[in-house]
């Protein structure tokens, strides 16, 4: 059923209709909340909140079309609740060490690499590469303006850059 | 890796841990069950909350009333240079601690409180006795709690207390940042004398306040306010507010509160750890740069350019790059300094960018060759 359709039907709290929406924006969930998350656990628990919260408040969403942003929206607020309990911090040098440790470290993904960076160009990253968010509606998502998104993705890039020449060096990527 | 590359690589689909996919899909198949559970997990959440703040209000009392016999008992600003008894009077004095590094210009204020307990003197200028700076209108009470000069900007933390305890609703970002913007006529006045002449300057800017959520009622937060030049001398901050509005978690709505709050708070500049360095050097197209201040937690580039131009500003140190903030000014790039001591500076100066700096494309060392012939004006200067 088309996405358009299933949201009209999810709104009215069809329950078959809702389980599949969230089941096709299963993908985007889970790489934004690794973005910000690196727990597996945590990452589980924002997605199960993130469904709960969307089921309950489907009725309150005013168009259709918003759906994807509303959903990242909650997501947000979700693991910015377990992001300050946990208290999770980035460390940029712990890099190496995790790609030697990891299965097939010989073929590191790019997603795993944004692990090495602070959350905040991380998540800028994945909502305008792999969500394809404008830099105006991530502004919106982030409640930051449009010049400090262009400098995070600027800045999160050049890092991911040099993580990977880094790697490169090294061996580990393909 | 450009662009298209990029997002090609990104959009692919990546493997979900099964333990999370099956999760998720148990929590999709009982979604109806579950969401009642949960409402009735929240009734029980704000019940306890509830109990919890009659406590909380009870012990506030008793702390109070300890405070005030230990400042009647004598002494000078003992009370806020100890931290302990500051810590427990609601709010007062602790903020910067709990903010400092989540703002848009980290660093680190809260040491403040450590200079106090030496100098009484300056923590008297540095920490706000409640009573005087706390003003309440429309079920809303702004209460000033620290102020601090670098030399160019103010910075000032309050507390905001809403009696209808709506700050539940305020949106929050990854970093634990809450915004609440404030709406009014705000200036920094500072005197100073010209021979025997008193004068006064003047600065008025808008303001973002940037902190946190406590509880439903109350937000704690700081606003930097830019002084309209770089100076020395002591001042006030005025501030004359007629709307406090916030984005809502659903970040397409804002909730506005209108009313009327008026304060006037001193402060005392401390430009102890802040340097204005002359450089007045600038190319054979009129671009270049002025002059530059550095202070604990910012960077200011005073550029020279032809008029209407807009020129982009990009400051490097050897920690990298520093983040570039938005200015009122515009003849001046403001940077954070984020905790960083900066030795040398590397500024690049280009003339009309196009969408921001992306077309600065700085990857490393082996660019900044190229990044340099890109730019219009280049300068390293050193800072220490």
């Amino acid at each position: 059923m088309e996405k358009e359709s299933l949201i009209k039907k999810a709104a009215e709290h069809d329950k078959e209709a809702f389980s599949q929406l969230m089941k096709q924006y299963g993908q985007d969930l889970y790489k934004v909340a690794k973005a910000i998350l690196r727990n597996d656990e945590d990452i589980a628990d924002a997605m199960q909140e993130t469904a709960l919260t969307c089921w309950e408040k489907i009725g309150t969403l005013k168009k259709n079309q918003y759906f994807k942003t509303w959903l990242i929206r909650i997501l947000i607020n979700h693991c910015n609740a377990i992001y300050r309990k946990r208290n999770q911090y980035v460390l940029q040098e712990i890099l190496p060490e995790q790609a030697e440790e990891a299965k097939g470290y010989e073929t590191i993904e790019w997603l795993d690499m944004l692990q090495c960076l602070e959350e905040k160009y991380r998540i800028v990253l994945i909502l305008y590469y792999a969500e394809e968010f404008k830099v105006k509606e991530i502004a919106k998502l982030l409640c930051i303006s449009q010049s400090a998104v262009k400098q995070r993705l600027f800045t999160g890039r050049k890092k991911l850059a040099m993580q990977f020449e880094y790697l490169q060096e090294k061996g580990c990527t393909q | 890796m450009d662009d298209k590359e990029l997002i090609k690589e990104w959009k692919k689909d990546v493997p979900i841990p099964e333990a999370i996919w099956k999760e998720y899909e148990q929590t999709l198949e009982h979604i109806d069950v579950l969401s009642e559970e949960q409402v009735k997990r929240e009734k029980i959440k704000q019940t306890r909350r509830f109990e919890l703040r009659i406590i909380r209000n009870q012990k506030k009392i008793w702390v109070a009333a300890v405070f005030l016999t230990i400042f009647l008992a004598g002494g000078t600003a003992f009370c806020y240079a100890n931290p302990a008894i500051a810590s427990k009077f609601p709010l007062i004095g602790t903020i910067f601690w709990q903010i400092e590094d989540q703002v848009s210009f980290p660093g680190v204020y809260s040491d403040l409180h450590i200079l106090s307990e030496n100098n009484s003197e300056e923590s008297a200028k540095n920490i706000i006795q409640e009573k005087e700076y706390s003003v309440t209108n429309n079920g809303i009470t702004i209460t000033a709690s620290e102020i601090y000069c670098d030399g160019y900007s103010v910075y000032l933390t309050v507390t905001i207390q809403d009696s209808k305890g709506r700050f539940k609703n305020i949106c929050s970002y990854l970093d634990n940042n809450a915004r609440i913007d404030l709406c009014g006529e705000t200036e920094s006045r500072s005197s100073y004398k010209i021979g025997e002449e008193e004068k006064v300057r003047f600065a008025k800017t808008n303001i973002c306040l940037e902190g946190k959520i406590i509880d439903d009622n109350t937000y704690i937060g700081m606003l930097k306010l830019d002084r309209k030049a770089y100076s020395k001398e002591d001042g006030d901050v005025s501030l004359d507010l007629y709307v406090l509005s916030y984005t809502n978690n659903d970040t397409t709505t804002i909730t506005q509160i209108d009313g009327k709050w008026n304060l006037t708070v001193p402060y005392a500049a401390n430009t102890e750890n802040s340097k204005v360095i002359e450089v007045n050097k600038i190319n054979e197209n009129q671009i270049g740069v002025k002059k530059i201040i550095v202070t604990p937690y910012q960077l200011i580039v005073f550029c020279e350019k032809p008029e209407d131009a807009w020129l982009g500003c990009k400051a490097f140190t050897k920690e990298g790059e520093l983040e570039y903030n938005n200015t009122q000014r515009e003849e001046a790039g403001i940077f954070a300094l984020n905790n960083q001591t900066v030795k040398t500076l590397h500024l690049y100066l280009l003339y009309n960018p196009e969408d921001g700096f992306m077309a600065l494309n700085f990857m490393g060392e082996k660019e900044e060759e190229k990044v340099k012939e890109m730019c219009d004006f280049y300068i390293e200067i050193p800072v220490e």
